[in-house]
């Protein structure tokens, strides 16, 4: 009998799921302030997952009035992040294209362009920052992949010194999850579909920063004594 | 005039007083986190 056709209320499927969440913690070298999730629907569903959540995280965070309009970032450099994009704006949240790699490469996703051609906002002071900045880490149907270490400006590495840090980076990795060594503690979200590398098609595994699942209020005590 | 910061931790459906959409049970990290991807409506 499979993974997928026993009971998930089974002290089998427990076992299984707390293995799951201690190998992949020890291979990523995962985070304490990181949860990790098990859901369905596969990465296309977490093309509205992300948004839906972070959105309410942020509309949450910065008390916002119904009135305001939230931004993300979108870095397109293949199919599934345009897709991604399209489903933001379907969403209601204005998706602002930091790359569009069809634009710069004359109709086709060819691969990712130098940084010089990002379209990064210097955000003024006080200035409330996008609410996410999302990438595809390997858009297989155009072959475009990002790689290496930002940390050494590799050319084709994410650039997330380029990002303010207060900004959550969301990845689709989808593709190439646990092909290489992750530093997760560079992102807000990273998710993937299992069905590639990790396990049935439907499952979904998400990874998340903790601070950005239930949000956090600052309450301001002033005291007399 | 010492001042305490105290962290919170709230729904997201707080999310709808400052124009947010609810975000269904299912699709919550914050409900799958809580019960350890053991998926249960709100």
């Amino acid at each position: 009998m499979g993974v997928s056709e026993i009971s998930h209320r089974s002290p089998a499927f427990d076992q299984i799921i707390n293995q799951a969440n201690k190998d992949l913690r020890e291979l990523l070298e995962i985070p304490h302030n990181y949860k990790v999730l098990w859901m369905q629907g596969g990465g296309l569903t977490q093309f509205a997952t992300t948004v839906l959540n972070l959105v309410a995280w942020y509309r949450i965070k910065h008390q916002l009035t119904p009135q305001d309009q939230v931004e993300a970032q979108y870095v397109v450099t293949g199919s599934w992040s345009k897709k991604a994009a399209e489903e933001c704006e379907r969403l209601g949240v204005k998706a602002d294209k930091v790359v569009d790699a069809k634009k710069l490469y004359g109709g086709k996703f060819k691969g990712i362009p130098e940084k010089s051609q990002w379209n990064i906002q210097q955000l003024e002071e006080h200035s409330r920052v996008p609410a996410f900045v999302y990438y595809c880490d390997n858009e297989t149907v155009d072959g475009v992949e990002f790689g290496g270490n930002d940390a050494n400006e590799e050319e084709n590495a994410f650039p997330f010194h380029s990002f303010d840090p207060e900004i959550p980076v969301v990845c689709d990795m989808s593709s190439n999850f646990l092909s290489r060594p992750v530093d997760v503690s560079k992102y807000g979200v990273i998710y993937a579909g299992a069905q590639k590398n990790l396990g049935p098609a439907g499952v979904t595994l998400v990874i998340i920063r903790e601070d950005l699942i239930g949000t956090s209020l600052s309450l301001h005590f002033i005291s007399f004594f | 005039m010492p001042i305490l910061l105290l962290y919170i931790t709230v729904d997201l459906d707080e999310a709808v007083q400052y124009g947010g959409a609810r975000v269904p049970s299912m699709l919550s990290y914050k409900n799958l986190a809580d019960t350890n991807s053991m998926f249960k409506c709100a």
